[in-house]
């Protein structure tokens, strides 16, 4: 039974920081429907400053990640603004495709100019923090932390999406593109400002993955393909759905790796395939 | 008469127009030119990238005592290496070493990192003719095939491990062992002779798990490790990304084994654990020792700006470039087959130890014990010297 207990736990915490990464991905297909296959790269870079600037100054962590995060944005914003802006008025398929190309061909230089700027070794950040012990089961409080930070930010970002103007011009140029701007909206800013709060989330992530496991220039593509399929799985666009995502595959990988650590991975894609041939729009989408 | 004469300069321009190119008196070689590939990017980037330095550093302090004594041409010739960037993959290492084969100032070919890289580079050097000295490559599928142009100077993955066991036999304190083993064939060769050897001498592996290399979420193995309860938790992977995550998630779980070792242990990994990195047992290819070799592996490494602790496969390099210099010296000729002959059957010292290829083809270099102690590196052995410098956790 603590056995069971423990999987599940541990299940749980590897999911939120699945979910607080794939978060930002949902965020920006919602709105400007286009696979953002760079945002692992912003992940590695939100890692990257992280490290770099924890080892010139010794700094905590998580306070060099809020630091960082205008700085994020700012990445964010141009990328959208120079990258996916000129894209913005071609045909829908034609968008999506070129989003594709142009977002992969920047994941690759990203990766290969920070190998050539930062150094292509394994970057990590050493912080930790006291676990909870309870008998023999444990609770990482790092993981913790990452998943009341996910469970934060997906009531936040839901209360600023309802709430404030940027938000409703955000939902309504998901909605609608053509009417928000009809009504006045300028569904270019919203895009680009999307991007920002797209690679503020990621960077993060980042920050997270950087204390808790370790990055390198070359990780970009590889988490970026397992947090598309987090947000196929929750449903594309959904942020509850990312969060709902991200906790079932990190709960099957758990579950079926303290079997077989070969099948953990596996497991959870089955899943994915199992659900979209049930729901194939994801858990939460419409 | 004047026709006789015309027929005649015909009959000698067409013979020497078809028989010409091979009467062409062979120029004396100016230097002596390696061919390699290294991963200056991609996955293994970070762990042999700076060998470009380290070759052309080790070339160069060559160069400076006037290069390599060739017996054939009565004098000494300067090195040089050509390096091309495999990006770690192994369609490019053959596609930069047909390419380099069809160059015939090349000499001698030095093989890429990792055994599957290798794979690759040694079919071509078979085709050409080319001798290879392998570097980081000792896996058995490399030698179950036959190929007479290549040789390892590494000892078998099966038997990296070894000089460990002596060190927990002679000093006590430690029964039982888990080994954690990234799924590569290198990895998994390594753990299978440490294995088979702690069971000989008395020791207990009481969990062992083989795990895919992206593997980021360890749980499910820690909460076994935890109910094994092991002295020694032992880490096999080629992966520093493996190797951090796995034992930053040990330390989340509380998990305080008496030892921890780490299979290929780097100053990256150790710069990702801080303070816990403390007193981590790892094998490296080089010990402390005072022959000229020693002093000139050392001076290459100032060179080059870092230390053997920092990029641990930079020993195996230095052993394959002094092969290579003694080769050349004792075949006396840059003649490609005679150069694989003898470096088939050259027995040498390096470092003051035996170098020499076995049947099979794999090399005599083995890893031997170091512990980060204070931050830094710490060469333990011979046996005595591990059994006192040696600290558990």
């Amino acid at each position: 039974m603590e056995i069971a207990i423990q999987l599940v736990i541990a299940g749980i915490l590897q999911g939120g920081l699945y979910a607080l990464a794939a978060f930002g991905l949902s965020l920006i297909f919602g709105v400007s429907n286009v696979l953002n296959l760079a945002h692992g790269e912003f992940l590695m870079l939100g890692g990257l400053f992280c490290f770099l600037i924890f080892s010139a100054t010794g700094l905590n962590p998580f306070l060099i990640g809020l630091m960082i995060l205008p700085f994020a944005f700012f990445l964010g914003y141009i990328f959208d603004r120079f990258l996916m802006r000129p894209l913005a008025g071609k045909k829908e398929h034609i968008r999506l495709m070129s989003s594709i190309l142009v977002t992969l061909g920047a994941a690759l230089c990203i990766g290969d100019v920070t190998s050539f700027l930062a150094g292509a070794e394994e970057k990590g950040v050493d912080y930790s923090m006291p676990s909870f012990f309870w008998g023999d089961l444990y609770i990482s409080y790092l993981r913790l932390l990452a998943m009341v930070m996910i469970a934060g930010l997906t009531v936040g970002i839901h209360y600023y999406l309802k709430k404030t103007y940027t938000g409703r011009a955000l939902r309504a140029t998901t909605q609608n593109i053509r009417g928000a701007m009809l009504v006045g909206v300028d569904t270019s800013r919203i895009r680009s400002v999307t991007f920002g709060i797209g690679s503020m989330l990621a960077s993060i992530a980042g920050v997270f993955y950087v204390v808790l496991l370790s990055i390198s220039p070359d990780m970009g593509l590889t988490v970026t393909i397992k947090y598309l399929c987090i947000i196929v799985l929750g449903g594309l666009g959904s942020l509850i759905g990312s969060l709902v995502g991200g906790v079932i595959l990190g709960l099957t990988e758990s579950i079926v790796s303290y079997y077989n650590p070969h099948w953990g991975q596996t497991a959870a894609f089955l899943i994915l395939v199992l659900i979209l041939l049930i729901r194939p729009k994801g858990l939460f989408g419409k | 008469m004047k026709r006789k004469m015309s027929v005649f300069c015909l009959v000698f321009l067409m013979a020497v127009a078809i028989i010409g190119p091979d009467l062409t008196w062979a120029e004396d070689p100016k230097e002596i030119k390696i061919g390699a590939t290294i991963a200056l990017s991609g996955r293994f980037k970070g762990i042999v990238g700076t060998f470009k330095t380290l070759g052309n550093e080790w070339a160069g302090l060559i160069n400076e005592r006037g290069g390599i004594y060739v017996k054939e041409y009565g004098k000494k010739l300067p090195i040089k290496f050509e390096i091309y960037d495999d990006a770690s993959k192994p369609e490019n290492a053959r596609k930069y070493y047909e390419k380099m084969a069809t160059d015939p100032s090349i000499s001698f070919f030095m093989g890429p990192f990792s055994s599957f890289i290798s794979n690759a580079a040694t079919t071509v050097a078979g085709k050409h003719k080319i001798p290879m000295q392998m570097v980081c490559a000792n896996d058995a599928v490399l030698f179950e095939k036959p190929n007479y142009w290549r040789v390892g100077v590494l000892v078998p993955a099966e038997d990296e491990w070894e000089r460990l066991v002596p060190i927990y036999k002679k000093k006590g304190g430690v029964k039982t062992f888990a080994t954690i083993t990234m799924d590569t064939l290198h990895n998994k060769g390594a753990i299978k002779g440490f294995e088979e050897d702690l069971k000989k001498n008395g020791f207990e592996v009481v969990y062992s798990v083989v795990a895919p290399p992206p593997t980021k979420n360890f749980a499910p193995m820690i909460i076994k490790l935890r109910k094994a309860k092991p002295d020694v938790v032992c880490i096999e992977a080629l992966s520093p990304a493996f190797t951090i995550g796995f034992l930053k998630q040990m330390r989340e779980a509380g998990y305080k084994p008496k030892e921890i070792i780490v299979g290929h242990v780097t100053k990256h990994v150790i710069d990702a654990l801080g303070p816990y990195a403390e007193n981590i047992t790892g094998l490296a290819y080089y010990y402390d020792g005072d022959t000229q070799d020693h002093k000139d592996f050392l001076e290459i490494l100032r060179r080059s700006g870092f230390t053997w602790g920092e990029y641990m496969e930079s020993g195996i390099r230095f052993w394959a470039y002094t092969r290579i210099k003694q080769a050349i010296e004792k075949a006396g000729t840059l003649d490609r087959k005679k150069i694989m002959d003898t470096l088939w059957n050259m027995k040498t010292k390096i470092m003051g130890l035996d170098s020499f290829v076995t049947p099979e083809g794999y090399g005599a270099l083995g890893a031997w014990p170091c512990q980060v102690q204070g931050g830094k590196f710490v060469s333990i052995w011979p046996l005595d010297k591990a059994v006192k410098l040696h600290n558990y956790r």
